[in-house]
C-alpha cells in the first residue's frame, strides 16, 4: 500500500517538476512584459520601441536601482527614459479597498508638471459591468480624470498641497479632484484613495531623489 | 478487476457520445456546478475552464486506468486525488504561461478543478473499472460535454450581460447590457433555463416512445 502511494507521489512529483521547470521562464517573461506594457501605458508620449524601463526600490532609507532579474519583487517604482536618456515619467503602484477587494492601480507621474498623467487598473474584482477593469477603463470621461491630475507638493515638500479625492459625479471643480462614476462611486473612490495614499507617501521621496533619477538616465543610456 | 475488464463491451460511439449528450455532466447529471456557474461570465473564460477540465479529466482517467490494478482499495480515493491534483497543477502552470488574462480571470477556480466531482466521479466509477482506451474515450466525451455546457452558459451570459461575443460587440451602441447576467444570479437564471430546456426535450422523447409503444400494441 505504502509502496503504491509512494510510486504515485513520485510520478506526480516528477511531472509537476518538469512542468514547472518548463513554464517558469515563460511565466516570468510574460509577467515582465505585462508590467512593461502597463508602465508604458500610464506614461503618455512614450515610444515603446525605444523607451527603457528601470526598476527602483524607493523607501525612507533611500533609492536603490534594481537589476532586471534580481529583486524584481521589491520594486515599487519604475522610471521610463527615452532613447536620448531623458526622463519621461515615473510609474508608481497604488492600492485601496474597493467594493469587493483591494483595487490595485498603476499610475504615471510627470515631475515637470507635478501631476498624474495616466492610470491603469492592475486588478479590480468589483462588480462586473460597473467597477471592473474593463468597464472603468472604457469609461473615457472617467479616465480623462487621470490625464492631468494635479499632485503638486506643499511648500515644505512633505505632503501633497491638496489631497487627491473623489467627488460626486459632475461636481469636479479643482485639478486634484476625481470625478466619480455614478453607479461605481465606491470603485472610483477606492482608485482616488489609492492614488492619494501612494502619492502622499511616495512623491515627497521621488522629489527628494529626483536629481539621482535624472542622473540614472545616463547610466541607463550608457549600458 | 481483471475479470470485469475481460467481460467489458467493445468501444462504441456511445462510449464517447454518452458523456456529451445522454449523460452530460452539467445538464443531465447536474454535477460540477461550482465552476459552471462561477467562471462562465464570458465565452472565453468558459472555453478556458472547459478545456482545462477536459485535459485533467482525460489525463487523470488514463493514469487511474493504467494503475487500476496496482492501487489498493483502501487508499484509492487518496491516490485518485493525488493524480488529479498533479494534472491540475500542470494545467495551472500551463494556463499561467499561455495567457495571464485568462489566468487572472479564472483565479482560484483552476486549482479548484481538484475538487470537481465530475473528475473524481469518472475516476471512481469508470476509469478504475475499464481499460485505458475505453476510459480515455469516455472521459473525453464527458470533458467535451462539460465544455459544451460551459459554452452554452458562457455565450448566453456574455451576449445578454455585455452585448458581446468573444469580446466582439454584436448589438451596437444602443444596447443596454443586462448586467445581472454576468453576476452570480445570472448564472443561476441561465442554468435554470437550460435545465428546463433539457428536461423538456427528455420528456418529449419519452412521450414519443410511449406513444410508439402504444401504437405498436394497438390491434391493427
Amino acid at each position: 500500500m505504502i509502496r503504491t502511494l509512494g510510486l504515485i507521489a513520485m510520478i506526480s512529483g516528477l511531472l509537476v517538476v518538469m512542468v514547472v521547470k518548463y513554464t517558469d521562464p515563460i511565466i516570468k517573461e510574460k509577467e515582465r512584459l505585462a508590467l512593461e506594457q502597463a508602465v508604458f501605458q500610464v506614461i503618455p508620449s512614450v515610444d515603446a520601441k525605444t523607451a527603457t524601463r528601470v526598476s527602483f526600490a524607493l523607501n525612507k532609507d533611500g533609492l536603490k536601482r534594481l537589476d532586471e532579474h534580481e529583486g524584481a519583487g521589491e520594486a515599487n517604482m519604475y522610471a521610463v527614459y527615452d532613447d536620448a536618456g531623458k526622463l519621461l515619467g515615473i510609474a508608481l503602484q497604488a492600492a485601496a479597498q474597493g467594493y469587493q477587494d483591494v483595487v490595485r492601480t498603476l499610475f504615471g507621474y510627470n515631475p515637470d508638471c507635478q501631476c498624474i498623467v495616466g492610470m491603469t487598473i492592475m486588478k479590480s474584482t468589483d462588480t462586473p459591468g460597473m467597477g471592473d477593469k474593463h468597464t472603468l477603463e472604457n469609461n473615457k470621461a472617467f479616465m480623462a480624470n487621470f490625464t492631468a491630475l494635479s499632485a503638486a507638493l506643499a511648500t515644505d515638500q512633505s505632503k501633497l498641497a491638496h489631497p487627491i479625492e473623489a467627488v460626486t459625479h459632475g461636481t469636479k471643480t479643482d485639478p486634484w479632484q476625481v470625478d466619480a462614476i455614478s453607479g461605481a462611486t465606491i470603485s472610483s473612490r477606492a482608485i482616488a484613495k489609492g492614488l492619494n495614499t501612494s502619492a502622499q507617501k511616495m512623491l515627497p521621496l521621488v522629489t527628494h531623489h529626483l536629481p539621482v533619477l535624472l542622473h540614472n538616465s545616463h547610466q541607463a543610456n550608457e549600458r | 478487476m481483471n475479470e470485469s475488464s475481460k467481460r467489458s463491451k467493445p468501444i462504441t460511439l456511445d462510449t464517447f457520445w454518452r458523456g456529451v449528450w445522454k449523460e452530460n455532466p452539467v445538464f443531465v447529471m447536474v454535477l460540477g456546478l461550482c465552476p459552471a456557474l462561477a467562471v462562465t461570465n464570458t465565452t472565453f473564460n468558459a472555453l478556458g475552464m472547459g478545456l482545462a477540465t477536459l485535459f485533467v479529466l482525460v489525463c487523470s482517467s488514463a493514469l487511474v486506468s493504467l494503475l487500476r490494478n496496482v492501487i489498493p482499495k483502501q487508499v484509492r480515493i487518496a491516490s485518485y486525488i493525488v493524480i488529479i491534483a498533479t494534472f491540475v497543477t500542470i494545467v495551472d502552470y500551463a494556463i499561467h504561461a499561455i495567457s495571464l488574462e485568462l489566468y487572472n480571470a479564472l483565479g482560484a477556480f483552476i486549482q479548484l478543478i481538484v475538487a470537481n466531482c465530475v473528475i473524481l466521479g469518472r475516476a471512481e466509477s469508470y476509469a478504475s473499472k475499464n481499460r485505458i482506451t475505453k476510459s480515455v474515450v469516455n472521459a473525453a466525451g464527458i470533458g467535451i460535454g462539460f465544455t459544451f455546457a460551459l459554452l452554452c452558459l458562457g455565450t448566453v451570459r456574455e451576449i445578454l450581460g455585455s452585448g458581446t461575443i468573444l469580446e466582439y460587440p454584436i448589438f451596437g451602441d444602443a444596447f443596454q447590457p443586462w448586467v445581472v447576467m454576468v453576476l452570480p444570479p445570472g448564472g443561476f437564471f441561465v442554468i435554470g433555463a437550460w435545465l428546463l430546456l433539457f428536461s423538456w426535450l427528455k420528456e418529449r422523447k419519452q412521450r414519443r416512445v410511449v406513444q410508439q409503444e402504444e401504437a405498436a400494441r394497438a390491434p391493427g
